[in-house]
Protein backbone atom coordinates (compact mmCIF):
# COMPACT_ATOMS: atom_id res chain seq x y z
CA UNK A 1 0.00 0.00 0.00
CA UNK A 2 1.23 3.41 -0.94
CA UNK A 3 1.74 5.51 2.17
CA UNK A 4 1.12 9.20 2.44
CA UNK A 5 2.28 11.99 4.70
CA UNK A 6 -0.26 13.70 6.92
CA UNK A 7 0.71 16.83 8.86
CA UNK A 8 -1.38 18.05 11.72
CA UNK A 9 -1.13 19.21 15.30
CA UNK A 10 -1.43 16.40 17.84
CA UNK A 11 -1.72 17.42 21.48
CA UNK A 12 -0.09 20.78 20.83
CA UNK A 13 2.83 19.49 18.73
CA UNK A 14 3.10 19.81 14.95
CA UNK A 15 3.73 16.36 13.58
CA UNK A 16 4.10 14.65 10.22
CA UNK A 17 3.09 11.02 10.11
CA UNK A 18 3.55 8.57 7.26
CA UNK A 19 0.58 6.27 7.10
CA UNK A 20 -1.79 4.47 4.75
CA UNK A 21 -4.76 6.57 3.63
CA UNK A 22 -7.17 3.67 4.16
CA UNK A 23 -7.06 3.94 7.93
CA UNK A 24 -9.54 5.26 10.39
CA UNK A 25 -8.25 8.16 12.49
CA UNK A 26 -8.82 5.87 15.48
CA UNK A 27 -6.37 3.29 14.11
CA UNK A 28 -3.76 5.87 13.10
CA UNK A 29 -3.81 7.40 16.58
CA UNK A 30 -3.47 4.04 18.31
CA UNK A 31 -1.15 2.17 15.94
CA UNK A 32 1.08 4.87 14.49
CA UNK A 33 1.08 7.46 17.26
CA UNK A 34 0.69 5.38 20.43
CA UNK A 35 -2.30 7.36 21.64
CA UNK A 36 -3.87 4.36 23.29
CA UNK A 37 -6.20 6.46 25.41
CA UNK A 38 -8.41 6.43 22.30
CA UNK A 39 -10.53 3.28 22.65
CA UNK A 40 -12.46 1.32 20.08
CA UNK A 41 -15.87 0.32 21.38
CA UNK A 42 -18.54 -0.18 18.75
CA UNK A 43 -16.61 1.13 15.74
CA UNK A 44 -19.86 2.63 14.43
CA UNK A 45 -19.94 6.09 15.97
CA UNK A 46 -22.45 5.06 18.60
CA UNK A 47 -20.58 4.48 21.86
CA UNK A 48 -18.21 7.46 21.96
CA UNK A 49 -15.25 5.51 23.43
CA UNK A 50 -13.07 6.77 20.57
CA UNK A 51 -14.05 10.42 21.06
CA UNK A 52 -11.28 12.94 20.42
CA UNK A 53 -11.30 16.67 19.76
CA UNK A 54 -10.66 18.04 16.28
CA UNK A 55 -10.33 21.83 16.36
CA UNK A 56 -11.93 21.73 19.83
CA UNK A 57 -15.02 19.80 18.65
CA UNK A 58 -15.77 16.32 19.96
CA UNK A 59 -15.94 13.73 17.20
CA UNK A 60 -15.87 9.93 17.03
CA UNK A 61 -12.48 9.04 15.55
CA UNK A 62 -13.83 5.77 14.13
CA UNK A 63 -15.91 7.74 11.61
CA UNK A 64 -13.05 9.98 10.43
CA UNK A 65 -10.66 8.93 7.69
CA UNK A 66 -7.05 9.46 8.90
CA UNK A 67 -5.94 11.87 6.11
CA UNK A 68 -8.97 14.09 6.79
CA UNK A 69 -7.16 15.62 9.80
CA UNK A 70 -4.54 17.22 7.54
CA UNK A 71 -3.94 20.72 8.94
CA UNK A 72 -6.23 20.19 11.96
CA UNK A 73 -5.61 20.34 15.69
CA UNK A 74 -6.25 17.01 17.39
CA UNK A 75 -6.49 16.53 21.15
CA UNK A 76 -6.49 13.20 22.98
CA UNK A 77 -6.29 12.52 26.71
CA UNK A 78 -2.48 12.27 26.33
CA UNK A 79 -2.53 16.01 25.62
CA UNK A 80 -4.54 16.99 28.69
CA UNK A 81 -2.92 18.53 31.74
CA UNK A 82 0.81 19.15 32.13
CA UNK A 83 3.75 16.85 32.81
CA UNK A 84 3.15 16.56 36.54
CA UNK A 85 -0.34 17.96 36.79
CA UNK A 86 -3.67 16.46 35.80
CA UNK A 87 -6.34 18.40 33.96
CA UNK A 88 -9.11 19.66 36.23
CA UNK A 89 -11.55 17.20 34.65
CA UNK A 90 -9.21 14.26 35.25
CA UNK A 91 -8.98 15.27 38.91
CA UNK A 92 -12.71 15.63 39.40
CA UNK A 93 -13.35 12.30 37.64
CA UNK A 94 -11.06 10.65 40.21
CA UNK A 95 -12.50 12.56 43.16
CA UNK A 96 -16.12 11.88 42.19
CA UNK A 97 -15.50 8.17 41.64
CA UNK A 98 -16.60 8.59 38.02
CA UNK A 99 -14.21 5.89 36.80
CA UNK A 100 -15.09 2.24 37.16
CA UNK A 101 -13.85 -0.03 34.39
CA UNK A 102 -12.40 3.07 32.74
CA UNK A 103 -13.06 2.17 29.12
CA UNK A 104 -15.44 5.06 28.46
CA UNK A 105 -13.47 7.55 30.58
CA UNK A 106 -11.16 9.10 27.94
CA UNK A 107 -14.11 9.75 25.64
CA UNK A 108 -16.24 11.09 28.48
CA UNK A 109 -13.50 13.47 29.60
CA UNK A 110 -12.96 14.77 26.08
CA UNK A 111 -16.67 15.29 25.42
CA UNK A 112 -16.82 17.24 28.68
CA UNK A 113 -13.65 19.12 27.74
CA UNK A 114 -15.22 20.23 24.44
CA UNK A 115 -18.21 21.52 26.38
CA UNK A 116 -16.11 23.45 28.91
CA UNK A 117 -13.95 25.01 26.19
CA UNK A 118 -17.07 26.44 24.56
CA UNK A 119 -19.15 27.00 27.64
CA UNK A 120 -17.25 27.36 30.94
CA UNK A 121 -20.48 27.53 32.96
CA UNK A 122 -22.78 24.81 31.64
CA UNK A 123 -26.06 23.74 33.22
CA UNK A 124 -26.64 20.12 34.21
CA UNK A 125 -28.76 19.66 31.06
CA UNK A 126 -25.94 21.00 28.92
CA UNK A 127 -23.56 18.56 30.61
CA UNK A 128 -25.96 15.70 29.88
CA UNK A 129 -26.26 16.74 26.23
CA UNK A 130 -22.47 16.98 25.87
CA UNK A 131 -22.05 13.32 26.87
CA UNK A 132 -25.15 12.03 25.06
CA UNK A 133 -22.88 10.24 22.58
CA UNK A 134 -20.81 8.47 25.24
CA UNK A 135 -22.03 5.18 26.65
CA UNK A 136 -21.00 4.01 30.11
CA UNK A 137 -22.09 0.55 31.24
CA UNK A 138 -20.76 0.82 34.81
CA UNK A 139 -21.59 4.07 36.54
CA UNK A 140 -25.15 4.94 35.59
CA UNK A 141 -23.78 8.37 34.62
CA UNK A 142 -24.59 10.12 37.90
CA UNK A 143 -20.99 10.28 39.08
CA UNK A 144 -19.78 11.32 35.65
CA UNK A 145 -22.22 14.22 35.55
CA UNK A 146 -21.17 15.13 39.11
CA UNK A 147 -17.51 15.05 38.05
CA UNK A 148 -18.11 17.48 35.18
CA UNK A 149 -20.21 19.73 37.42
CA UNK A 150 -17.45 19.73 40.03
CA UNK A 151 -14.92 20.76 37.40
CA UNK A 152 -17.13 23.77 36.68
CA UNK A 153 -17.39 24.92 40.27
CA UNK A 154 -13.63 25.02 40.80
CA UNK B 1 -10.70 -1.30 4.63
CA UNK B 2 -9.46 -2.06 1.12
CA UNK B 3 -6.73 0.01 -0.47
CA UNK B 4 -7.67 3.10 -2.42
CA UNK B 5 -6.23 6.30 -3.81
CA UNK B 6 -6.96 9.36 -1.70
CA UNK B 7 -7.45 12.78 -3.22
CA UNK B 8 -8.19 15.94 -1.27
CA UNK B 9 -9.00 18.81 -3.66
CA UNK B 10 -8.23 22.37 -2.56
CA UNK B 11 -11.45 23.82 -3.91
CA UNK B 12 -14.71 22.84 -5.54
CA UNK B 13 -13.46 23.47 -9.08
CA UNK B 14 -10.62 21.01 -8.55
CA UNK B 15 -13.07 18.44 -7.21
CA UNK B 16 -15.48 18.87 -10.12
CA UNK B 17 -12.76 18.68 -12.76
CA UNK B 18 -11.33 15.55 -11.10
CA UNK B 19 -14.79 13.96 -11.19
CA UNK B 20 -15.22 15.12 -14.79
CA UNK B 21 -12.14 13.10 -15.77
CA UNK B 22 -12.79 10.05 -13.61
CA UNK B 23 -15.92 9.18 -11.74
CA UNK B 24 -16.16 5.36 -11.99
CA UNK B 25 -15.07 3.76 -8.75
CA UNK B 26 -14.87 7.14 -7.05
CA UNK B 27 -16.65 7.80 -3.77
CA UNK B 28 -16.95 11.17 -2.06
CA UNK B 29 -16.42 11.62 1.66
CA UNK B 30 -17.52 14.64 3.69
CA UNK B 31 -18.57 14.08 7.31
CA UNK B 32 -17.89 10.35 6.92
CA UNK B 33 -20.44 9.18 9.47
CA UNK B 34 -22.08 6.77 6.99
CA UNK B 35 -19.37 5.99 4.45
CA UNK B 36 -16.69 5.21 7.08
CA UNK B 37 -18.72 2.24 8.28
CA UNK B 38 -19.24 1.03 4.71
CA UNK B 39 -15.51 1.33 4.03
CA UNK B 40 -14.47 -0.31 7.28
CA UNK B 41 -16.85 -3.22 6.81
CA UNK B 42 -15.85 -3.50 3.12
CA UNK B 43 -19.41 -3.01 1.88
CA UNK B 44 -17.95 -0.68 -0.70
CA UNK B 45 -14.54 -0.96 -2.33
CA UNK B 46 -13.72 2.32 -4.02
CA UNK B 47 -10.70 2.84 -6.25
CA UNK B 48 -10.51 6.45 -5.18
CA UNK B 49 -11.85 8.49 -2.29
CA UNK B 50 -12.29 12.22 -2.86
CA UNK B 51 -12.35 14.23 0.35
CA UNK B 52 -14.83 17.12 0.39
CA UNK B 53 -14.48 17.85 4.10
CA UNK B 54 -11.79 20.47 3.55
CA UNK B 55 -13.93 22.52 1.16
CA UNK B 56 -14.84 25.42 3.43
CA UNK B 57 -16.46 27.21 0.49
CA UNK B 58 -19.33 24.71 0.85
CA UNK B 59 -19.85 25.44 4.53
CA UNK B 60 -22.09 28.46 5.06
CA UNK B 61 -25.56 29.62 6.04
CA UNK B 62 -26.69 32.87 4.42
CA UNK B 63 -29.90 34.80 3.94
CA UNK B 64 -30.89 37.37 1.33
CA UNK B 65 -34.22 39.05 0.67
CA UNK B 66 -35.88 35.85 -0.45
CA UNK B 67 -33.90 32.75 0.38
CA UNK B 68 -31.93 30.91 3.04
CA UNK B 69 -28.92 29.13 1.53
CA UNK B 70 -27.01 26.33 3.24
CA UNK B 71 -23.73 24.97 1.90
CA UNK B 72 -23.79 21.18 1.59
CA UNK B 73 -20.75 20.85 3.86
CA UNK B 74 -22.43 22.60 6.78
CA UNK B 75 -22.53 20.35 9.84
CA UNK B 76 -25.66 19.74 11.88
CA UNK B 77 -24.00 21.36 14.91
CA UNK B 78 -23.75 24.57 12.95
CA UNK B 79 -27.31 24.31 11.64
CA UNK B 80 -29.04 23.52 14.95
CA UNK B 81 -27.59 26.60 16.67
CA UNK B 82 -27.77 29.01 13.73
CA UNK B 83 -29.91 32.04 14.38
CA UNK B 84 -31.03 32.41 10.74
CA UNK B 85 -32.24 28.79 10.71
CA UNK B 86 -33.96 29.04 14.09
CA UNK B 87 -35.80 32.18 12.94
CA UNK B 88 -36.81 30.93 9.47
CA UNK B 89 -36.87 27.15 9.63
CA UNK B 90 -37.46 26.00 13.17
CA UNK B 91 -38.32 22.52 11.86
CA UNK B 92 -34.83 22.16 10.40
CA UNK B 93 -33.13 23.40 13.58
CA UNK B 94 -35.18 20.91 15.61
CA UNK B 95 -34.43 18.05 13.20
CA UNK B 96 -30.70 18.86 13.21
CA UNK B 97 -30.57 18.85 17.00
CA UNK B 98 -32.06 15.33 17.11
CA UNK B 99 -29.52 13.71 14.81
CA UNK B 100 -27.17 11.13 16.33
CA UNK B 101 -25.09 12.58 19.14
CA UNK B 102 -22.96 15.67 19.67
CA UNK B 103 -20.03 13.87 18.05
CA UNK B 104 -22.08 12.84 15.00
CA UNK B 105 -23.56 16.32 14.59
CA UNK B 106 -20.04 17.79 14.69
CA UNK B 107 -19.11 15.60 11.72
CA UNK B 108 -22.28 14.91 9.74
CA UNK B 109 -23.21 17.31 6.96
CA UNK B 110 -26.60 18.25 5.57
CA UNK B 111 -25.47 17.39 2.04
CA UNK B 112 -24.41 13.94 3.17
CA UNK B 113 -27.73 13.30 4.87
CA UNK B 114 -29.50 14.03 1.56
CA UNK B 115 -27.30 12.16 -0.92
CA UNK B 116 -26.92 9.09 1.31
CA UNK B 117 -30.57 8.57 0.45
CA UNK B 118 -31.61 6.76 3.58
CA UNK B 119 -35.35 6.34 4.09
CA UNK B 120 -34.88 7.72 7.57
CA UNK B 121 -32.50 10.64 7.01
CA UNK B 122 -33.51 12.92 9.86
CA UNK B 123 -33.08 16.31 8.22
CA UNK B 124 -34.75 15.37 4.97
CA UNK B 125 -38.40 15.47 6.05
CA UNK B 126 -37.79 18.89 7.65
CA UNK B 127 -36.25 20.10 4.40
CA UNK B 128 -39.15 18.69 2.34
CA UNK B 129 -41.46 20.71 4.61
CA UNK B 130 -39.46 23.81 3.68
CA UNK B 131 -39.80 23.01 -0.08
CA UNK B 132 -36.01 22.88 -0.30
CA UNK B 133 -34.22 23.01 -3.65
CA UNK B 134 -30.85 21.36 -4.30
CA UNK B 135 -28.05 22.98 -6.32
CA UNK B 136 -26.00 20.25 -7.98
CA UNK B 137 -22.80 20.96 -9.91
CA UNK B 138 -20.51 19.04 -12.22
CA UNK B 139 -17.65 19.95 -14.54
CA UNK B 140 -20.28 20.43 -17.25
CA UNK B 141 -22.44 22.93 -15.38
CA UNK B 142 -25.07 23.13 -12.70
CA UNK B 143 -28.70 22.18 -12.24
CA UNK B 144 -31.37 22.64 -9.62
CA UNK B 145 -33.85 20.03 -8.48
CA UNK B 146 -36.52 20.11 -5.79
CA UNK B 147 -35.66 17.82 -2.89
CA UNK B 148 -38.98 16.01 -3.13
CA UNK B 149 -38.35 14.88 -6.70
CA UNK B 150 -34.66 14.13 -6.04
CA UNK B 151 -35.08 10.53 -4.88
CA UNK B 152 -35.69 7.84 -7.46
CA UNK B 153 -38.32 5.23 -6.79
CA UNK B 154 -36.03 2.30 -7.69
CA UNK B 155 -34.29 1.41 -4.47
CA UNK B 156 -31.78 -1.36 -3.92
CA UNK B 157 -31.92 -3.35 -0.69
CA UNK B 158 -29.03 -2.50 1.53
CA UNK B 159 -27.02 -4.57 3.96
CA UNK B 160 -28.81 -3.27 7.04
CA UNK B 161 -32.29 -3.83 5.68
CA UNK B 162 -32.77 -0.15 4.88
CA UNK B 163 -33.16 0.86 1.27
CA UNK B 164 -30.60 2.93 -0.51
CA UNK B 165 -32.58 5.22 -2.70
CA UNK B 166 -30.06 5.87 -5.39
CA UNK B 167 -30.43 9.54 -4.81
CA UNK B 168 -30.91 11.28 -8.14
CA UNK B 169 -27.32 12.37 -8.50
CA UNK B 170 -24.79 11.27 -11.11
CA UNK B 171 -21.30 10.00 -10.27
CA UNK B 172 -19.61 13.15 -11.56
CA UNK B 173 -21.92 15.53 -9.68
CA UNK B 174 -21.58 17.17 -6.28
CA UNK B 175 -24.46 18.49 -4.19
CA UNK B 176 -23.29 22.02 -3.35
CA UNK B 177 -26.17 23.94 -1.82
CA UNK B 178 -29.63 23.56 -0.36
CA UNK B 179 -31.88 26.60 -0.41
CA UNK B 180 -35.46 27.44 0.50
CA UNK B 181 -37.68 30.49 0.91
CA UNK B 182 -37.46 32.61 4.02
CA UNK B 183 -40.38 32.42 6.41
CA UNK B 184 -43.02 35.05 5.69
CA UNK B 185 -45.17 36.83 8.24
CA UNK B 186 -47.21 34.30 10.22
CA UNK B 187 -45.34 31.33 8.75
CA UNK B 188 -44.06 28.73 11.22
CA UNK B 189 -42.66 25.22 11.17
CA UNK B 190 -41.95 22.39 13.58
CA UNK B 191 -40.51 18.88 13.58
CA UNK B 192 -40.82 15.78 15.74
CA UNK B 193 -38.95 12.52 15.66
CA UNK B 194 -40.09 9.24 17.10
CA UNK B 195 -37.14 7.12 18.21
CA UNK B 196 -36.45 4.43 20.76
CA UNK B 197 -34.31 6.70 22.95
CA UNK B 198 -33.29 10.32 23.31
CA UNK B 199 -29.80 10.23 21.81
CA UNK B 200 -28.37 8.20 18.94
CA UNK B 201 -31.80 6.98 17.94
CA UNK B 202 -32.52 5.89 14.42
CA UNK B 203 -35.81 7.52 13.57
CA UNK B 204 -38.85 5.28 13.58
CA UNK B 205 -40.77 8.14 12.08
CA UNK B 206 -40.30 11.87 11.52
CA UNK B 207 -42.83 14.60 10.80
CA UNK B 208 -41.96 18.08 9.56
CA UNK B 209 -44.70 20.64 8.97
CA UNK B 210 -44.66 24.24 7.76
CA UNK B 211 -47.83 26.35 7.92
CA UNK B 212 -48.40 29.92 6.73
CA UNK B 213 -51.47 31.59 8.22
CA UNK B 214 -53.50 34.51 6.86
CA UNK B 215 -54.61 37.48 8.99
CA UNK B 216 -57.77 35.61 9.88
CA UNK B 217 -55.66 32.68 11.22
CA UNK B 218 -56.74 30.40 8.40
CA UNK B 219 -54.09 28.19 6.79
CA UNK B 220 -52.85 30.08 3.71
CA UNK B 221 -50.55 27.29 2.60
CA UNK B 222 -48.72 24.41 4.19
CA UNK B 223 -46.46 21.43 3.69
CA UNK B 224 -46.75 18.20 5.69
CA UNK B 225 -43.68 15.97 5.24
CA UNK B 226 -43.06 12.49 6.61
CA UNK B 227 -39.85 10.48 6.98
CA UNK B 228 -39.19 6.76 7.55
CA UNK B 229 -42.69 5.76 6.43
CA UNK B 230 -41.81 4.99 2.83
CA UNK B 231 -38.76 4.56 0.71
CA UNK B 232 -37.88 8.21 1.08
CA UNK B 233 -39.36 11.25 2.80
CA UNK B 234 -42.41 12.69 1.04
CA UNK B 235 -45.14 15.25 1.50
CA UNK B 236 -48.84 14.43 1.89
CA UNK B 237 -50.71 16.66 -0.55
CA UNK B 238 -54.15 15.27 0.26
CA UNK B 239 -53.76 16.08 3.95
CA UNK B 240 -52.40 19.53 3.13
CA UNK B 241 -55.55 20.21 1.08
CA UNK B 242 -57.74 19.33 4.06
CA UNK B 243 -56.34 22.11 6.24
CA UNK B 244 -55.65 24.74 3.56
CA UNK B 245 -58.10 27.65 3.76
CA UNK B 246 -59.40 26.55 7.14
CA UNK B 247 -58.87 27.40 10.78
CA UNK B 248 -57.13 24.63 12.70
CA UNK B 249 -60.04 23.52 14.85
CA UNK B 250 -60.05 20.13 16.50
CA UNK B 251 -62.26 18.66 13.74
CA UNK B 252 -60.04 19.96 10.96
CA UNK B 253 -56.90 18.61 12.64
CA UNK B 254 -58.65 15.25 13.20
CA UNK B 255 -59.51 15.00 9.52
CA UNK B 256 -55.96 15.93 8.59
CA UNK B 257 -54.24 13.36 10.82
CA UNK B 258 -56.64 10.64 9.67
CA UNK B 259 -55.78 11.38 6.06
CA UNK B 260 -52.03 11.29 6.90
CA UNK B 261 -52.60 7.89 8.51
CA UNK B 262 -54.44 6.57 5.42
CA UNK B 263 -51.61 7.67 3.15
CA UNK B 264 -49.02 6.03 5.40
CA UNK B 265 -51.08 2.83 5.47
CA UNK B 266 -51.19 2.73 1.67
CA UNK B 267 -47.45 3.31 1.39
CA UNK B 268 -46.22 0.73 3.89
CA UNK B 269 -49.10 -1.73 4.16
CA UNK B 270 -46.77 -4.70 3.52
CA UNK B 271 -44.42 -3.78 6.36
CA UNK B 272 -44.61 -5.39 9.78
CA UNK B 273 -44.39 -1.94 11.37
CA UNK B 274 -47.50 -0.69 9.56
CA UNK B 275 -50.12 -1.27 12.29
CA UNK B 276 -47.95 0.68 14.74
CA UNK B 277 -46.91 3.43 12.36
CA UNK B 278 -50.35 4.16 10.92
CA UNK B 279 -51.58 4.92 14.44
CA UNK B 280 -48.55 6.70 15.85
CA UNK B 281 -48.22 8.97 12.83
CA UNK B 282 -51.59 10.49 13.77
CA UNK B 283 -50.44 11.63 17.17
CA UNK B 284 -47.00 12.70 15.99
CA UNK B 285 -48.62 14.85 13.29
CA UNK B 286 -51.07 16.28 15.80
CA UNK B 287 -48.18 17.07 18.15
CA UNK B 288 -46.34 18.97 15.41
CA UNK B 289 -49.46 20.97 14.48
CA UNK B 290 -50.04 21.80 18.16
CA UNK B 291 -46.41 22.82 18.52
CA UNK B 292 -46.83 25.21 15.58
CA UNK B 293 -50.02 26.64 17.10
CA UNK B 294 -48.31 27.06 20.48
CA UNK B 295 -45.29 28.74 18.92
CA UNK B 296 -47.56 30.96 16.83
CA UNK B 297 -49.45 32.26 19.85
CA UNK B 298 -46.16 32.80 21.67
CA UNK B 299 -44.65 34.76 18.76
CA UNK B 300 -47.76 36.80 18.11
CA UNK B 301 -48.13 37.90 21.73
CA UNK B 302 -44.49 38.96 21.75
Amino acid sequence: MKKMEISFKLNGKNIVVETAPNKRLLDMLREDLDCTSVKEGCGEGECGACTILINNEAVTSCTVLAPQVEGCEVLTVEGLGKDDELDKLQETFIQSGAVQCGFCTPGMILSAKALLIKNPNPTIDEIKTSIEGNLCRCTGYKKIIDAVANAVEK
Amino acid sequence: MREFEYYSPKNLDEALSFLGDKSEGVYLIAGGTDIMLELHNKYIQPETIVNLKGLNELSYITEDDQYIRIGANTTFSNIEKNEIIIRNARALAQASSKIGSTQIRNLGTIGGNIVTGSACGDSVSALVAMDAVLVIKSALGMREVSLETFYKPNPEPRYDGCYINLAGIARDEVLCEIYFKKAEQKEYSAFRKLGKRKALAKSIMTVGIRIAFDDDNRVRNCRIALGAVGRHPYSVTSAEQIITGKKLTEDVVDACVNEVSDVVYNNIRDRASCPFKKESVKELTREVINSILGYKSYKEVE
